[in-house]
């Protein structure tokens, strides 16, 4: 179309734009003024232009509160990232967080079945002794017990095997199950029988 | 520039007043650019955290809001680079969008309502200046809608006067090639109660 102008026209039109912007001056305005004065078509480029460059305040814009502003700010401010803009660590760390839980309880549960698996039983020791305790029902005597100078004295006091003072009756009857040698007992012999009979 | 002062003197709430006087002119920029909101939020954000971190050193060469355009335009150019890929299917269904609404022209059915006219050409116009080629939409919307002189905006996109100039008649141009069937649609055309030729 443009090619069916005439040279007058051309030169009108290479030069609108920057007529339109008041970018033009001297004799290259007065030409397109004294042209467009004469042709309608050209005028119609004009109107064109100017029109096309108004539309463009058809687009509205976006609102910003004082708050908004503000917020962003504080934000800044403090280095923090907005709730909606992910930092590359945050990025990186944030799908971890759940598995990572996961490992750690697994990791605390196994940990704890190891330790009871590989924890030796130590004979005698609160596991045996504490049911043993329990079935020689009278509680021993604290005097009594202090009495015995041997620490393995002590233990068969505990366990109700004679001696005591509460332990006639039921304790009798359970200390036969338990009996370790009477009065005729010699704790540090018998020590190193089981000790022995362990290390075999 | 007070602020500006303040802030490297130490006092921390004038970057908040820095914020609050300039948030809606940065975030508008980026919208008018990019064409979404979301993007245009979290890249205001982003320019406000680099203004923030490059303030201290600011030698006021330039005017503040000067500076401040670069670092958008830098950021809004470098960030539309890395998700180019992932728009170019938006493109080709806003191409797809644009045809449409073409071939709808050329067949105008019974006039719609004043309304959807306006929402209809608000739609073109956005539409027309995401199709501009970046370089002449920065021109374009520093200067129509920021009111940027030719100098500001040859500093803010680092060109000289004539690349500026060069580039908002093209622009200017391709805008009424774009518009003008919607504009005559709608009839605020030039053919619209003006002169025959």
């Amino acid at each position: 179309m443009r090619t069916n102008l005439a040279p007058e026209c051309r030169t009108c039109r290479s030069r609108l734009s920057a007529y339109a912007e008041k970018d033009l001056a001297g004799a290259a305005a007065r030409e397109v003024e004294n042209h467009l004065l004469e042709c309608g078509l050209c005028r119609r480029e004009l109107q064109a232009l100017e029109g096309a460059w108004q539309a463009l305040a058809l687009v509205g814009g976006l609102e910003v509160s004082p708050g908004q502003s503000r917020s962003l700010a504080a934000r800044i401010s403090q280095g923090q990232p907005a709730p909606g803009r992910k930092s590359l660590w945050s990025w990186i760390l944030r799908p971890a967080y759940p598995a990572l839980a996961l490992a750690l309880v697994l990791l605390m549960l196994v940990g704890a079945w190891m330790l009871r698996i590989w924890t030796p039983a130590i004979p005698g020791s609160s596991g045996s002794g504490g049911v043993i305790v329990t079935l020689g029902s009278a509680p021993p005597d604290p005097a009594t017990a202090l009495t015995n100078s041997h620490p393995a004295e002590t233990a068969l006091t505990l366990f109700g095997s004679g001696g005591g003072a509460d332990a006639d009756g039921p304790a009798e009857e359970v200390g036969n199950d338990f009996d370790l040698g009477g009065s005729d007992f010699d704790p540090a012999a018998q020590g190193q029988e089981v000790l022995a009979g362990y290390l075999e | 520039m007070e602020w500006v002062r303040q802030f490297q003197a130490g006092d921390a709430q004038a970057f908040n007043r820095l914020v609050e006087k300039h948030h809606r002119t940065v975030l508008n920029l980026v919208y008018r650019f990019t064409g979404s909101a979301r993007e245009a939020e979290d890249l205001a954000q982003e320019v406000f955290l680099r203004v923030f971190r490059a303030l201290p050193g600011f030698k006021g060469q330039a005017r503040f809001m000067t500076w401040v355009y670069r670092i958008t335009f830098n950021l809004c150019i470098r960030e539309r680079g890395r998700r180019a890929r992932r728009e170019a299917r938006t493109q080709d269904q806003e191409s797809e969008e644009a045809q449409s609404l073409v071939e709808g022209l050329a067949q105008p059915g019974p006039s719609p309502d004043e309304h959807l006219v306006d929402k209809e050409l608000e739609g073109a116009v956005r539409l027309a200046i995401n199709r501009l080629p970046e370089d002449q939409r920065a021109v374009v919307i520093l200067r129509r809608f920021d009111d940027l002189s030719y100098e500001e905006i040859a500093q803010v996109l680092n060109l000289s006067l004539p690349a500026v100039k060069s580039r908002l008649h093209r622009a200017r141009a391709a805008l009424k090639e774009m518009l003008t069937p919607y504009l005559e649609h709608s009839g605020r055309g030039p053919g619209e109660g003006g002169e025959k030729p």
